[in-house]
């Protein structure tokens, strides 16, 4: 140790006396022009540049650790929902109910009817139930729903989840007392409300409307 | 800056520097005595819109770091330009600097970067150093029983010494310049540069050998 000080000591004294031998012209200084910009450049900036607290990173970090970690909940939370809404709300018929169950997700999502960017805001989940262009399900007799909730029952758990969803369908009115309703707006010559309810009925209870007609007729 | 100068700024400096100093003690960083001192201080002022603080900043520090840049590019124009993109980077990065290594050397490594960056877009290929320097070292005679300070050097000498520098590696010559004409310690140079201690210190051990080796072919070496 001692030697290696002392060998420190030797190599700092000769880069001491080869330092005084270099530094032999004081005179060799950046030209005026050079000075000047610098200067004005720092004062152009001055200030500019303001100290930013000791804590203001780990700060930083924790709000856009926070932010991601709910954001990708709330994506979570919304993939989950969507295609699911239709089996978890009550009123809807089985025939429209089994669709979303049945389908792949990914399908759901990647092919949504019309209905459903219409629809989506208030009855998403009943919407995005049926893929357009299935007629098929339209033709699906009510009895078949205990057999297809069964078939369902491991998806409770998913259910759950999409309690928030399936109040919001909860909501909705019972068909025939929907149509009742638009009938009533109809007599009362209210046809603009009338054909809007109309309209809502359809996204919300997908060919049952036809169904009923059918049925009647 | 030495040790009892920095103790005495750090005494009796205006509150912002005792901050410093506080702070310093506090992350109990091994360099960091060096930092707090007049210059950390004038760089944290001129953070805070001081430009007096800067104006005095640069006042000492321009002319050697023009000369150590002058050294390692040798052609004025680059060094005109690397010596106002190293002034650029330190304004616009002056609230960033946190005392953790002194100024000087936070200075020294920018300019250090700005070579670097100079060299590589220029197409330089850098003269690095070689494993024959070993070889070519342990020829050399043992230079620390008398040094070049114990003789008067005339210009002949002086004019030999400025061309074996010339001649040095690129970091061989980053290391003695700073040395020389930055006045930065050993430890100082090696966060300049990059390096551990003790990378600095063969550095510049092997360029201390070359340069009395020119300096005893020039007459003026040892025994001469």
């Amino acid at each position: 140790m001692k030697e290696r000080s002392a060998d420190d000591h030797a190599l700092t004294r000769e880069l001491d006396g080869l330092s005084h031998g270099y530094r032999g012209r004081p005179g060799d200084a950046p030209p005026a022009e050079v000075d000047a910009a610098v200067v004005a450049h720092a004062r152009q900036l001055a200030g500019r540049q303001r100290r930013l607290p000791a804590w203001w990173v780990p700060a930083a970090l924790a709000a856009t650790v926070v932010i991601a970690f709910s954001l990708m909940l709330r994506v979570q939370q919304e993939a989950v929902m969507t295609p699911a809404g239709g089996e978890a709300a009550g009123p809807v018929p089985a025939a429209t109910r089994a669709a979303p169950a049945e389908a792949p997700v990914g399908a759901a999502l990647s092919e949504p009817s019309p209905q459903v960017a219409a629809q989506a805001p208030r009855a998403a989940p009943a919407a995005v139930a049926v893929p357009s262009g299935e007629p098929a399900h339209d033709t699906a007799v009510p009895e078949a729903a205990p057999a297809r909730a069964a078939k369902l029952a491991p998806q409770a758990g998913v259910a759950a989840m999409r309690a928030p969803a399936s109040a919001e369908a909860d909501a909705l009115p019972e068909p025939e007392a929907w149509l009742a309703k638009i009938e009533a707006l109809e007599a009362e010559g209210r046809m603009q409300e009338a054909v809007a309810e109309r309209e809502r009925l359809e996204a919300a209870y997908p060919g049952w409307l036809e169904q009923r007609a059918r049925s009647r007729d | 800056m030495s040790g009892t100068d920095a103790a005495e700024v750090a005494l009796f400096a205006p509150a912002p520097t005792r901050a410093v100093a506080r702070r310093a003690r506090t992350l109990m960083l091994p360099t960091v005595e060096q930092g707090v001192g007049d210059d950390a201080n004038l760089i944290c002022r001129y953070a805070d819109g001081d430009v007096a603080a800067f104006e005095q900043l640069y006042e000492r520090h321009r002319a050697p770091l023009w000369r150590f840049l002058k050294r390692q590019l040798r052609d004025e124009a680059a060094t005109a330009d690397v010596f106002q993109e190293t002034w650029t980077r330190v304004i616009a990065h002056a609230d960033r600097y946190r005392p953790t290594a002194p100024f000087g050397a936070w200075l020294y490594r920018i300019a250090h970067h700005c070579c670097v960056d100079h060299w590589r877009r220029s197409g330089r290929t850098r003269h690095r150093e070689v494993a024959a320097d070993d070889a070519a070292l342990d020829a050399l005679p043992d230079t620390h029983a008398t040094g070049p300070a114990e003789h008067a050097m005339n210009s002949q000498a002086i004019e030999a010494l400025h061309a074996a520098v010339a001649q040095l590696p690129d970091e061989q010559r980053a290391a003695f310049l700073m040395y020389a004409e930055g006045g930065l310690s050993l430890a100082e140079i090696a966060y300049a540069t990059g390096v551990g201690p003790e990378t600095a210190k063969s550095r510049l051990r092997y360029a201390a050998a070359k340069l009395r080796a020119a300096m005893s072919a020039a007459g003026q070496g040892d025994g001469t």
